[in-house]
């Protein structure tokens, strides 16, 4: 078929009365939207043929390839939004059929069976998700991870995929989880904090990309295993530290080497500027930071943060590895704006204009600021805009100064001046002398005094915004001021400084160190100890008595000593009547009251301290167990979770019942053993702090003496039981001796009959309610307490003790081509095709053996 | 060009075909084949999850969910 010339469709164009230039604008913007939306638009067209695909087999089967790839790349392209380099790749579902299977198939690799039908729908899509999530997410770095990080990594992003693309296969993703082990289990529940915090996808996804693009080419050791699992650790610990709780900033390893400027206090800002930040930036590139992220929370701290990046790039010395900085996330039930801009330094340009800004101040003669990093006997390491510089002990005063470490220390921030700078020999010397760091403008008696204790008086108590900051003391005989900070002045931070001091009051202080952007002596008390260290008479368990000090949304502060802190979450407050409720707010309580708790939680060494005020008394459910453990009670179910069911038990206490508890044979699923409002007689055996509810188990309630029947019987043996009842894949038997003695088994669904298709209504007609059959033992699950039993092996056996002639009573149970078929407790087998055809399934009859065959027999009815 | 993470996929009307081709039809109909999982019978019908293996044998995963996602686990667990 030849193309059509432009005439000809100019010609079409007028026949239909559409303007030529619309038809090309048209296809232009059709072109840019299918790119665009590609996904979307695969989608839609899923959506449109599904109702006319049942006229071809080609539309059917590319009517689910593109639901599919639509569903998958539209998460795909939402994950890897405004990233450089993409996590997921897109998905392409590739066909495999008879023609092309030696081609594509790969040993290992999973070919998942797709189907146009609805009702494999989701369980089709979650295989899919499930394959796409484990092969592509960061493959290149999973072989250097530990195998649980890895699980929890694909779990955490199967899940977000499922609950973005089909929230109802949730159940499918937590009957998935249920069967995770515990190691895993603890990695994703961390990984969860991770992405609560903002930083899962942003930082640590991001990183271990680079660690896998770093590492491809190298075989797996346990070093780099090592080396994820200390990063996974520390993304942690920032996540769920506190505010202004300590915890280093940056991680740097042989591989992963990130750095994090938070936009933490804006107290910082406001005083300094930007400045600090773009020097950290500075100093993190300068000590082989490879990712600089910088973090904030809420609006006013977002701006703070983009203005620091934006001097940054403006720099040239950093490069912006994402374009979409921020998120959203629920934080104590409010929504926060996260913001975070990963930055790449580029360490070459970073030190050429290093170089040229000193250069610049050489020659306008001007100081500016560095920050000391090393301390030596001999000299001082800092760090000038991203260059390390060694300052001589010459250079770092006027005057001859004895120990360096009394008036430079790690970390300070020190006003430097050039004294030369050769920008083509990259060499440069900087020097304190005559700065406002020099330590000449501390009086020389004072070289002797720090470390020692002086007596001063009190001149001024400094507050900014109803806020302590400290006191200005008077030092005799010294030309600077002492200044004693308001954490080192009290064992309390919520004590107030005009409470305890007053001007002109005498205090005796310990000179630590010259500050020197500050022109004053840092002091403390040496008498002040700190309060934790002589907390050993606290412990758990204990009830104390404490004042509220703060009180926040969802925790408030008590003090039970002065400078030891407890938190009392609102969890902690009563004992719920609906575990499903919202937890009480602290409405009642007030800044100053008493209050009297039980410690529940107190390290020293985390200075942890929790407090709870509803375990001062037992809670209902507490006490039912107390009272009533192991001991029996009926257990009525309420409702299904994922790992068993919730139900009550006494006077409406509220009770779980574990999967694993419900019946001595394996339970996949709790609505096979039980409905909604059915009343079981359980055991009550544990209580659960965590959810306040009293653990049952339904199993240890059914006579199961298996040790018994271990010690006395063998695989092969024969004997009698009961059927219990039916589940999805087995029949559950009581096994009794003829003393009396019960024990439980499972039957298995291949085990009743070689002839009959199991199912729940043939079972019913094949096994009378209350009648004794026989079984052969096949073998003892010691690890379950559980004996499995085999019924064809026991008519195969006994079809050979039956004689010709022996009439035998049974029950017609089914009907095939071959004829009907029988089921009694001795054998199993097929009526004749004589048989009248007047027989109804369910009729009883009696038959002898016409002849046996393999197992079974047919039969004649007598 | 943008990565692409190939999905393997047998569409549910050419899975007999592709099973001859692996010549696994009579062991399927004969009833040798089970889930990787949970031991069940392998039906035409129950089919979930086809792994060929190096030695030309087929692993086979049923269409419970439960022994979906155990396989994926299982997956998890050999990296």
């Amino acid at each position: 078929m030849s193309i059509p010339s432009i005439e000809t469709i100019k010609s079409w164009c007028s026949a239909f009365g559409i303007p030529f230039s619309i038809l090309v604008i048209g296809l232009i913007l059709g072109a840019i939207i299918t790119i665009a939306k590609y996904s979307e638009i695969k989608k839609l067209f899923s959506d449109l043929t599904r109702p006319i695909a049942f006229i071809s087999k080609w539309l059917r089967k590319k009517n689910v390839e593109c639901e599919f790839e639509g569903i998958l790349n539209t998460y795909a392209a939402h994950f890897n939004e405004g990233l450089t380099t993409p996590f997921l790749p897109e998905c392409h579902v590739q066909w495999v059929n008879s023609g092309n299977a030696k081609s594509l198939i790969q040993p290992g690799k999973a070919i998942i069976r797709m189907s146009f039908d609805l009702k494999d729908h989701d369980l089709n899509l979650i295989n899919a998700a499930t394959q796409f999530v484990n092969t592509a997410l960061i493959h290149k770095t999973k072989p250097f991870l530990k195998r649980q990080t890895a699980t929890a990594i694909d779990l955490i992003i199967t899940k977000d995929l499922i609950e973005k693309i089909k929230r109802q296969a949730l159940t499918i993703f937590n009957n998935r989880f249920s069967e995770v082990d515990q190691e895993s289990r603890d990695v994703y529940y961390k990984l969860e904090d991770i992405d609560e915090s903002g930083l899962l996808k942003r930082v640590f996804l991001q990183e271990l990309l680079f660690f896998g693009e770093a590492l491809v080419t190298t075989p797996p050791r346990a070093e780099y295993e090592k080396e994820a699992e200390d990063f996974l650790s520390w993304v942690y610990d920032i996540a769920t530290r506190e505010f202004q709780e300590h915890a280093p900033l940056f991680f740097e390893r042989n591989h992963l080497k990130v750095g994090l400027i938070l936009i933490a206090d804006e107290k910082t800002y406001l005083k300094f500027g930007i400045e600090p930040y773009i020097r950290w930036a500075n100093r993190y590139s300068s000590n082989g930071i490879r990712t600089i992220y910088l973090l904030a929370r809420n609006y006013y701290k977002s701006q703070i943060a983009k203005d620091v990046a934006t001097k940054l790039l403006e720099t040239e010395c950093f490069e912006q590895l994402s374009k979409n900085i921020t998120l959203k996330r629920v934080y104590n039930e409010r929504p926060v704006t996260i913001t975070c801009i990963p930055l790449r330094p580029e360490p070459t340009t970073i030190r050429q204009k290093a170089f040229e800004r000193i250069e610049s101040h050489s020659k306008s003669n001007t100081r500016f600021i560095a920050t000391v990093e090393d301390v030596s006997d001999k000299s001082i390491q800092v760090d000038a805009y991203g260059l390390k510089v060694i300052i001589p002990k010459t250079e770092l005063s006027s005057i001859a100064i004895p120990r360096i470490d009394l008036y430079f220390r790690p970390n300070l921030d020190i006003e430097v001046i050039p004294k030369s700078v050769d920008v083509s020999a990259q060499n440069i010397v900087l020097s304190c002398v005559g700065t406002q760091s020099d330590p000449k403008e501390i009086n020389s008696e004072l070289q002797d005094k720090l470390g020692q204790s002086i007596s001063g008086q009190i001149i001024k108590i400094v507050s900014r915004d109803d806020f302590d900051t400290g006191i200005v003391i008077d030092l005799p005989n010294l030309k600077v001021k002492g200044f004693l900070p308001a954490r080192k002045a009290m064992l309390s931070r919520f004590a107030r400084l005009a409470n305890q001091y007053k001007v002109g009051d005498s205090i005796k202080v310990r000179l630590l160190e010259f500050d020197a952007p500050h022109a004053n002596i840092i002091c403390d008390l040496p008498d002040l100890k700190d309060p934790w260290s002589n907390a050993q008479d606290f412990a758990v368990g204990q009830v104390v008595n404490g004042i509220v000090r703060e009180i926040r949304e969802a925790f408030l502060i008590c003090e039970i000593r002065p400078g030891i802190e407890v938190r009392l979450t609102s969890r902690e407050l009563t004992w719920p009547s609906d575990p499903q409720s919202a937890p009480p707010s602290f409405a009642n309580f007030s800044v100053g009251q008493d209050l009297k708790g039980k410690l529940i939680c107190f390290d020293v060494q985390k200075r942890l301290a929790l407090l709870s005020l509803r375990q001062l008394i037992a809670s209902p459910a507490q006490a039912f167990f107390s009272s009533n453990n192991n001991c029996k009670c009926d257990f009525k179910v309420k409702e299904f979770a994922p790992f068993g069911c919730i139900g009550t038990i006494g006077n409406n206490i509220r009770s779980f019942l574990p999967i694993n508890e419900i019946s001595w044979a394996y339970c996949s699923d709790p609505q096979d053993f039980m409905d909604v409002n059915a009343v079981h007689q359980t055991i009550v055996i544990g209580y659960d702090e965590r959810f306040d509810n009293v653990i049952v188990s339904r199993k240890m309630a059914i006579p199961n003496n298996y040790e018994h029947f271990r010690s006395s019987y063998n695989p092969g043996d024969t004997i009698e039981g009961k059927i219990v009842s039916c589940q999805n894949s087995c029949v559950l038997v009581s096994l009794t001796t003829p003393d009396g003695v019960q024990a439980q088994a499972s039957l298995h669904k291949n085990d009743i009959s070689r002839l009959i298709h199991f199912s729940k209504e043939t079972i019913a007609l094949m096994f009378d309610a209350n009648a004794l059959y026989n079984f052969i033992i096949s073998d003892f699950r010691d690890s379950h307490r559980i004996i499995h039993v085999s019924r064809t092996s026991f008519l195969s056996k006994h079809l050979d003790n039956v004689e010709y002639g022996d009439i035998i009573s049974g029950r017609v149970v089914s009907k095939s081509r071959k004829g009907f078929l029988v089921y009694s407790n001795q054998v199993e087998g097929f009526l004749t095709p004589k048989a009248k055809q007047s027989l109804k399934i369910g009729d009883n009859v009696n038959f002898i053996i016409a002849r046996k065959e393999g197992g079974y027999a047919d039969i004649e009815l007598a | 060009m943008k990565k692409q993470e190939r999905v393997l996929a047998v569409f549910d009307e050419e899975l007999i075909n592709l099973l001859g081709s692996l010549n696994e039809l009579p062991k399927i109909e004969s009833g040798e084949r089970f889930c990787n999982i949970c031991n069940d019978t392998i039906l035409f019908n129950n089919i979930s999850i086809i792994v060929p293996q190096e030695d030309k044998k087929v692993i086979y995963v049923c269409n419970k969910p439960s022994c979906v996602e155990a396989y994926s686990l299982k997956q998890d667990g050999t990296k």
